[in-house]
């Protein structure tokens, strides 16, 4: 039955490798947790970083282990496995790999609530640390709903490229609003706003690290509990409904989720959008399609990847610090042309 | 259980394209939709298996709207296989057919059990793809890729199933393919199958029970033998035709020759 010249492509993906793959990319993300951690502007041998963590060091090398470099380190673990997380949903709900949070608005939305935020606030006094995360994700989240709410027709099933559009066109809106607010900025603030559009991790506290990881988390559980759901979703809507998807619930309700972990990373880390772009995309080669494996997949891809892109950041012009959104640009961007190429064939 | 569609209008947002339709399907056969393009018939099939609402009127499966039933209930009971359906590039077509278990298993960490597996062989088995399991389902020829789907609907183990122009895209010997393993799967499990399919031909020779549809209207229902006749042909397709008696089967079959002239 089969032709001979039929090309074929597809590839066993049996369980075994899987694991094998999966408990590889784990044992590489806790090496790179341990270098990650190991890099600062204070120096630190291993012998005395593992005294640290042994509950050993003196006061200062505590503070820096714990309350600068752990906190970040962890960071980078919570953001890049959110982003990565985020990104596989939007990827399947607008059906479309090269989707990223950013489409929905998600970025653009929080970059202007951002810098509306800090254009207004008095820079006199010292602002409270939940003012810009909060902010962020109240403007991502507008963005997305509002988005959704055009794309959305009364009686029908969402489409897919009318979500796509929508939020391509809305997006560019934002940015055109964004331009306007930046002239009117004063270099101090510019600065501010600067670096967090580009995205960064320094800076962050314990509390920041506090608020984002049920976040990550919880929601991260609730996804894959329900990947089946993810599943069909990834199919056409009609084979969905036929296999018992309630379609516009769900496609909604895991939209949500999805801005929501989005936001909140984008909210401590900046604009790093590429992340959610990438890593399912490398996870979906190497993990195969089904939600149950890809997700976890994905999640501690962008875990790896964030905290190899700050590392590489910090290290590569020391003593200055190359900001993480340029560094995640720098290996996206070649990555995201090599998408194109490969798609076009 | 038996679907009754009663009073349903069909149609996408204001604009209506059938009105107040009420006529039965057979339990237990294949019914066939045809008629000419755009007179309605992929609108009628997609709003009786619930992947369009109606624009008034309903239909019912066991005394029951479709409407009223929770979502995975109803999977359970009626199957729908899509015209030209996608899938991710990596899914194979095991894991494809897995998903049709989903409706049987719980909302939360749903995963196949040992059943399951028997059951999504079983449908792999049955279309002869238990071969190709592991390969990626859109890495397939068009006529693999329509069993794998057909795989994925069996394995939801309903007792309706809904086709849509299942032969489009297909080379005749796949055509064959596919409408046999519609015949047995109404012969050996006894399922009710309601299809949309262009070949005239075929359709007589392979459905129970014709439904032929123009502009919106059902002008003409019953068995090939009732129904297939040249002024159903004229009236539905608008063309002249010559009708034997297909040597092997018995059944009508119809020798198209030109446009009919309008009288």
């Amino acid at each position: 039955m089969a032709n001979p010249l039929q090309k074929t492509t597809g590839r066993h993906k049996g369980k075994g490798r899987f694991l094998l793959s999966f408990a590889f990319l784990i044992l590489a993300t806790v090496l790179m947790f341990y270098v990650h951690l190991r890099t600062g502007f204070a120096h630190l041998s291993d012998r005395e970083l593992w005294q640290v963590l042994l509950g050993g060091g003196t006061e200062a090398q505590r503070l820096t282990v714990f309350d600068f470099r752990m906190v970040r380190s962890l960071l980078a673990v919570l953001v890049g496995g959110g982003l990565a997380m985020s990104g596989a949903l939007f990827q399947t709900i607008s059906r479309n790999e090269l989707a990223s949070p950013s489409l929905l608005g998600v970025n653009a939305g929080a970059g202007l609530f951002v810098m509306l935020l800090i254009y207004a606030r008095d820079t006199s006094a010292p602002s409270p640390f939940w003012q810009l995360p909060l902010a962020a994700v109240a403007g991502a989240a507008l963005a997305a709903l509002l988005i959704y709410r055009l794309a959305y027709r009364k009686g029908r099933t969402l489409s897919p490229y009318r979500l796509v559009l929508t939020g391509i066109a809305l997006t560019a809106g934002i940015h055109a609003l964004q331009l306007l607010l930046v002239v009117r900025l004063d270099p101090q603030k510019f600065h501010i706003v600067n670096t967090w559009i580009i995205g960064s991790l320094s800076g962050n506290t314990w509390i920041h690290a506090a608020a984002l990881a049920p976040v990550v988390l919880l929601l991260g559980l609730l996804l894959w509990s329900r990947s089946m759901d993810l599943n069909l979703l990834s199919l056409a809507d009609e084979t969905a409904i036929g296999l018992g998807l309630p379609i516009n619930r769900a496609r909604f309700l895991y939209l949500m989720a999805g801005v929501v972990l989005a936001a909140s990373c984008v909210a401590i880390g900046g604009n790093i959008g590429f992340v959610g772009l990438i890593c399912p995309h490398i996870a979906r080669r190497l993990a195969g399609a089904d939600f149950f494996r890809l997700l976890p997949f994905t999640a501690v891809l962008g875990s790896l990847l964030v905290l190899a892109a700050d590392w590489v950041g910090r290290v590569i012009i020391a003593p200055d610090e190359m900001l993480l959104g340029i560094v995640i640009s720098i290996l996206g961007a070649p990555y995201f042309l090599y998408i194109l190429v490969r798609t076009r064939k | 259980m038996e679907l009754h569609i009663e009073d349903l209008s069909t149609g996408y947002g204001e604009k209506a394209i059938s009105q107040h339709l009420t006529f039965p399907i057979p339990s237990g056969q294949i019914t066939a939709l045809i008629g000419a393009n755009g007179c309605g018939k992929s609108t009628l099939l997609k709003t009786i298996c619930r992947i369009i609402p109606p624009l008034g009127g309903t239909v019912k499966l066991g005394g029951k709207s479709l409407w009223d039933y929770d979502s995975r209930q109803l999977a359970r009971k009626v199957g729908i296989l899509p015209q030209n359906p996608s899938a991710p590039g990596e899914l194979t077509v095991r894991e494809l057919v897995m998903y049709g278990r989903a409706p049987y298993h719980g909302p939360f960490f749903s995963r196949g059990s040992q059943e399951d597996r028997d059951i999504v062989q079983w449908a792999l088995e049955e279309t002869d793809m238990a071969e190709f399991a592991d390969r990626n389902v859109m890495a397939l020829s068009g006529g693999q890729r329509q069993r794998a789907w057909i795989a994925m609907a069996i394995a939801q183990t309903t007792d309706i199933l809904f086709l849509d122009e299942p032969t489009s895209f297909l080379d005749v010997a796949h055509q064959m393919e596919v409408l046999e393993l519609v015949r047995h799967l109404n012969e050996a499990y006894g399922k009710t199958i309601i299809m949309v399919i262009h070949e005239l031909n075929e359709a007589a020779r392979f459905a129970h029970h014709l439904i032929a549809m123009k502009q919106g209207k059902i002008l003409y229902q019953g068995s090939p033998e009732e129904v297939f006749h040249q002024q159903m042909l004229r009236d539905i397709f608008g063309i002249d035709a010559e009708l034997i008696q297909d040597p092997r089967t018995g059944r009508p079959l119809c020798i198209p020759y030109s446009r009919a002239r309008k009288r």
